[in-house]
C-alpha cells in the first residue's frame, strides 16, 4: 500500500539522521539516567521506597525525555528548509504523520529498553511479569509518539515552541503516565490481573490518537 | 486599642466559622469576575477609540 | 471588513447584560443570607452555590470551545467567527475552572479538613485547567488568519477528547486503590426548598455573565484583528513609499 510505503520512506528519513547525529543515543539518552540518579538523591535509596516507586519514576523520566525527542524530530526539519522540501515531495500528510510517529516511537523504546536496565540495575528492582512489560511499553510509547507528534508540527517553527510543547504535551498524557505507571507497578508485582486493563486503556489511547493523527496531520501539513 | 481589638475580632471570626472561607470564596469569585469583565471592557474601550481615531484620519 | 463584528446584536446583548446583573444581586441575596445553612455542612454550604455554576460553566465553555473548533475545520462552515469564539469561551473557561479549584478548596477545608483531595473529579478539573492554559498559550502566536485558525481547532480538539480519557483514568486509579473516604454520603448535601432554588439561580446568574462576557471578548478580538490588520497596511505603505505624510 502507497500509505505505508510513504510512512516507511519518511521514517526511515528520521532514524538516518538519528543513526547519523546520535543524539538520541548521546545527549537524550545519558539524559534520562541522570534523572533516574538524581530521584535517587532526592528519594533515599536506603528505604525501601525507590523499588516501590521505580515504574512511576520511569515513566516520569520517559516522558521528560519524550519532550525531548519530540522537539528534536521537528528541529531537525527547520534547518536549510527541509520542512518544505518534504512538503514539496508530495507525500500524503497521513503518511508523513505516521512516518514521524514510527521514528519517535522506535526511538522512545530504544530508549525505554535502555532506561529500563538502568532503572532495574540502580533501584534494584525485581521483574517478575515481562509479558505485561512488553504489552504495556509499546502502547505507552504509540500514545506519547502519536500526541507528541501531532503537538510537535503544531508548535513547530514557532519561536516559543520548546517552552510551549511541555505545556501542551504533558496535560494530555496524564492518562499515559498513569496507565503506564500501574500496567508496570502490576507486572513488576507478577499480579498481572490487576494491570490488564491499564494496558486495554493505553492500546485504546494510542489508537485513538493515532486516528486523529492520520485525519488531521494533512491540514495541520499543507498550509502551515 | 481599637486596631487590636479588631485584629482580635478578626482572629475570632477565622477560628470560629465557616464565614470566613464562604466570604473569602465570594469576594475572590467576584474579583476575578468583574476584574476580567472590567479589564476586557477597557480593553474594547481603548481599540475603539483607536479605531476611529484611524478612521478620521 | 469582518464576516461578524459582533457576536449577539446590541440590543440582545443589553438584555443578558441586564438579566446577569439581576441574576448576580438575586444569587447575593438568596446565597449570603436567604437560603438556610445546611443541616450537615453549616454555613459553607454557601461555597457551593459558587462552586457547583462554576463547574458546570467550565465545562460547558470547553464544550463550546470543541464544537466551534470542530465548525473551524468543516470547510463547508469554516469562518473566523468560529475560531474567535472557540478562543473566547476557552479563555473564560480557564477562567471559571480556575475559580472552581479555588473555590473548591476552600470548601474542603472546613467540610473535609483538607485543601485538596486526591478525588476523580478534583484531578480532572485540574488537569483540564493545564490543558486548556497550553492551548491559550498556542493561541497567542500570531500568523495568518487560517493556518493559526486550523492549528487552533486542532489542538482544542486534542485537548477535548483527552477529557473523557483523563476522567475515566483518574477515576479508575482512585476507586481501584482506596475506597472513598472523603466523599462520606454523610456529609452530602440533600438540596431541597430554598437552597435547590439558589442553586438554579446561581446557574442562572452565572451563564448569563459567560454568554454577556463571551460576547465582550469576542468583540475585544475582532477589535485586535483590526487594529493588527491596519498596522500591517500601515508598515507596507511605509515601506513601499505610497505614504504621503511619511517623513513629516
Amino acid at each position: 500500500m502507497r500509505l505505508w510505503r510513504e510512512a516507511s520512506l519518511v521514517a526511515a528519513k528520521d532514524l538516518r539522521i538519528e543513526a547519523r547525529s546520535r543524539i538520541a543515543l548521546g545527549q537524550i539518552l545519558p539524559f534520562g539516567i541522570i534523572v533516574a540518579i538524581l530521584f535517587a538523591f532526592a528519594l533515599d535509596p536506603d528505604s525501601g521506597l525507590l523499588t516501590r516507586v521505580a515504574p512511576g519514576l520511569f515513566w516520569v523520566t520517559v516522558l521528560l525525555a519524550a519532550l525531548l525527542a519530540v522537539g528534536r524530530s521537528f528541529a531537525v526539519e527547520e534547518k536549510s528548509n527541509a520542512r518544505d522540501g518534504l512538503r514539496l515531495t508530495g507525500l500524503d500528510g497521513s503518511a508523513v504523520f505516521l512516518g514521524k510517529m514510527a521514528a519517535i516511537a522506535a526511538e522512545l523504546f530504544f530508549l525505554e529498553i535502555l532506561l529500563g536496565i538502568a532503572v532495574v540495575i540502580l533501584y534494584g528492582v525485581e521483574v517478575n511479569g515481562v509479558v505485561v512489560l512488553l504489552a504495556a511499553a509499546p502502547a505507552a510509547t504509540l500514545g506519547i509518539a502519536s500526541t507528541g507528534t501531532l503537538y510537535g508540527v503544531l508548535a513547530a517553527g514557532l519561536r516559543s515552541r520548546e517552552t510551549l510543547l511541555p505545556l501542551l504535551l504533558l496535560p494530555v498524557l496524564a492518562p499515559v503516565l498513569l496507565g503506564a505507571t500501574r500496567a508496570f507497578e502490576g507486572g513488576l508485582e507478577g499480579a498481572p490481573s490487576d494491570a490488564w486493563p491499564w494496558v486495554g486503556l493505553l492500546w485504546i489511547f494510542a489508537t485513538f490518537y493515532t486516528a486523529f493523527g492520520v485525519l488531521a496531520f494533512g491540514t495541520l501539513w499543507e498550509n502551515d | 486599642m481599637t486596631t487590636s481589638a479588631l485584629f482580635a475580632a478578626v482572629v475570632r471570626a477565622s477560628q470560629s466559622d465557616a464565614w470566613t472561607y464562604v466570604i473569602t470564596g465570594w469576594l475572590l469569585t467576584g474579583a476575578v469576575v468583574a476584574g476580567y469583565w472590567l479589564r476586557t471592557r477597557a480593553r474594547i474601550r481603548v481599540g475603539e477609540t483607536r479605531l476611529s481615531a484611524e478612521r478620521d484620519q | 471588513m469582518n464576516p461578524r463584528d459582533q457576536l449577539l446584536d446590541p440590543r440582545l446583548r443589553r438584555v443578558i447584560g441586564v438579566g446577569a446583573v439581576i441574576g448576580v444581586v438575586a444569587l447575593c441575596l438568596f446565597g449570603l443570607w436567604g437560603a438556610p445553612p445546611d443541616d450537615r455542612q453549616g454555613e459553607a454550604m454557601r461555597l457551593l452555590y459558587l462552586h457547583v455554576p462554576s463547574a458546570w460553566l467550565a465545562y460547558f465553555a470547553f464544550l463550546v470551545t470543541a464544537i466551534a473548533s470542530a465548525l473551524f475545520l468543516w470547510p463547508r462552515t469554516r469562518s473566523i467567527v468560529w475560531d474567535r469564539v472557540a478562543g473566547a469561551s476557552a479563555e473564560l473557561g480557564v477562567i471559571f475552572t480556575g475559580l472552581t479549584l479555588v473555590v473548591g478548596s476552600l470548601w474542603g477545608r472546613p467540610i473535609w479538613g483538607v485543601w485538596w483531595a486526591w478525588d476523580a473529579r478534583l484531578v480532572t478539573t485540574a488537569v483540564l485547567f493545564f490543558l486548556y492554559l497550553g492551548y491559550l498559550a498556542l493561541r497567542r502566536i500570531p500568523g495568518d488568519a487560517i493556518s493559526t485558525g486550523k492549528r487552533n481547532a486542532i489542538a482544542a480538539l486534542i485537548a477535548f477528547v483527552d477529557v473523557p480519557i483523563v476522567h475515566f483514568s483518574v477515576e479508575w486509579w482512585r476507586t481501584l486503590h482506596q475506597k472513598a473516604t472523603v466523599f462520606n454520603p454523610e456529609l452530602s448535601a440533600r438540596i431541597e426548598g430554598v437552597q435547590a432554588l439558589t442553586l438554579w439561580i446561581a446557574v442562572l446568574a452565572f451563564t448569563l455573565v459567560y454568554v454577556y462576557l463571551l460576547d465582550r471578548r469576542y468583540r475585544l478580538a475582532v477589535i485586535d484583528d483590526v487594529l493588527a490588520e491596519q498596522a500591517l497596511e500601515q508598515a507596507i505603505k511605509i515601506r513601499t513609499g505610497d505614504n504621503p505624510g511619511v517623513g513629516r
